[in-house]
């Protein structure tokens, strides 16, 4: 009896491979753009300047320092400042600036090449910022980064 | 029917696997899949990145920043006098909500006006041997900082730091 010859070209099923591929970069492209939204995405009117730098930095720490909507009355009494800062740092926000400081000495104790880049409101008052530059010297850092925003 | 037509007939009548096992080369749908969203990931991050930059700034600590005797005034009829190693910018705000510079020959002067001396300074090995510390009190608007930090550093200084003087106990109330 002669046996028939299967088909070479019979259907073998779906090719998953450029599913799996595509699915693969989709999920890598949402976990870097979810990183970098958290980092830099909060609502921060940042200040603008004409002159700057952009370089990258291979390890980068991210401070964001932004005005909530709430009033302090103490300040406002004082008539200092009627806002309040509140400090985020890798998507989280920190109670005081004691935190930050201790956040910060563990961060540049086991990264000493971290970069600390600051992104503060450009309508918060400098007394609302300066406490958050006193912890990064006090944590040791030399210099922080200053992010501005180019002018359109 | 011709042979020739038999011929095409026959050609006609392979189906598409058929065909496509007579592709040659390597199959590049893959590869384009990939590049297009990588294209996509690149277009995405640089509209985060892209319209932003940073300014540079020394931290300077509290016992460094608050100078104990002000730095001399240079003099104005020595045409050979050197600049002086630091210059210190102290900023302010009137009672008005206007913010003040004073630095070097001027005190309390507008902020607009000091930010036009500034820009007027000659670029060259004095301004980029400079270092300027930037003192703000607490009521200074951080946009004013900014600006005069862009100031220096469009004229080529490019070692400002910002002291940290000026105590502010009202954080996260």
């Amino acid at each position: 009896m002669r046996l028939r010859r299967s088909n070479p070209h019979a259907f073998e099923g779906i090719n998953a491979t450029p599913l799996i591929d595509v699915v693969m970069c989709l999920i890598i492209f949402f976990l870097l753009v979810g990183k970098l939204a958290l980092d830099r995405g909060a609502q921060i009117r940042l200040p603008e300047s004409r002159s700057g730098e952009t370089d990258t930095a291979p390890d980068l720490l991210i401070i964001n320092v932004f005005r909530t909507a709430a009033i302090d009355p103490v300040a406002a009494q004082a008539g200092s400042s009627s806002f309040v800062a509140r400090v985020m740092v890798e998507g989280k926000q920190l109670a005081s600036t004691g935190e930050l400081e201790t956040f910060l000495a563990l961060r540049l104790a086991e990264r000493p090449r971290t970069q600390i880049q600051l992104r503060a409101d450009r309508e918060l008052p400098f007394g609302l910022v300066e406490p958050v530059l006193r912890a990064c010297a006090r944590a040791g850092a030399k210099s922080a980064r200053l992010a501005a925003e180019k002018p359109s | 029917m011709s042979a020739r037509r038999r011929r095409n007939h026959a050609f006609r009548r392979r189906d598409a696997l058929h065909n496509w096992s007579l592709h040659f080369g390597p199959n590049m749908t893959p590869m384009v899949d990939v590049v297009m969203v990588i294209l996509v990931f690149f277009m995405a991050s640089a509209a985060f990145i892209g319209s932003q930059w940073f300014l540079k700034a020394a931290v300077v600590p509290e016992a460094k920043a608050a100078p104990t005797t002000p730095p001399p005034p240079p003099a104005q009829d020595d045409p050979f006098a050197l600049p002086p190693a630091r210059v210190h910018v102290t900023l302010e705000t009137s009672e008005t909500g206007e913010t003040l510079a004073t630095a070097l020959d001027q005190t309390r002067v507008p902020l607009e006006d000091f930010l036009v001396r500034v820009a007027a300074m000659p670029r060259g090995a004095e301004t980029s041997a400079l270092e300027v510390l930037v003192q703000p009190a607490a009521s200074v608007p951080y946009n004013d900082v900014i600006r005069v930090h862009e100031a220096y550093h469009a004229v080529g200084v490019t070692k400002v730091g910002i002291g940290v003087a000026h105590s502010s106990p009202i954080l996260n109330q």
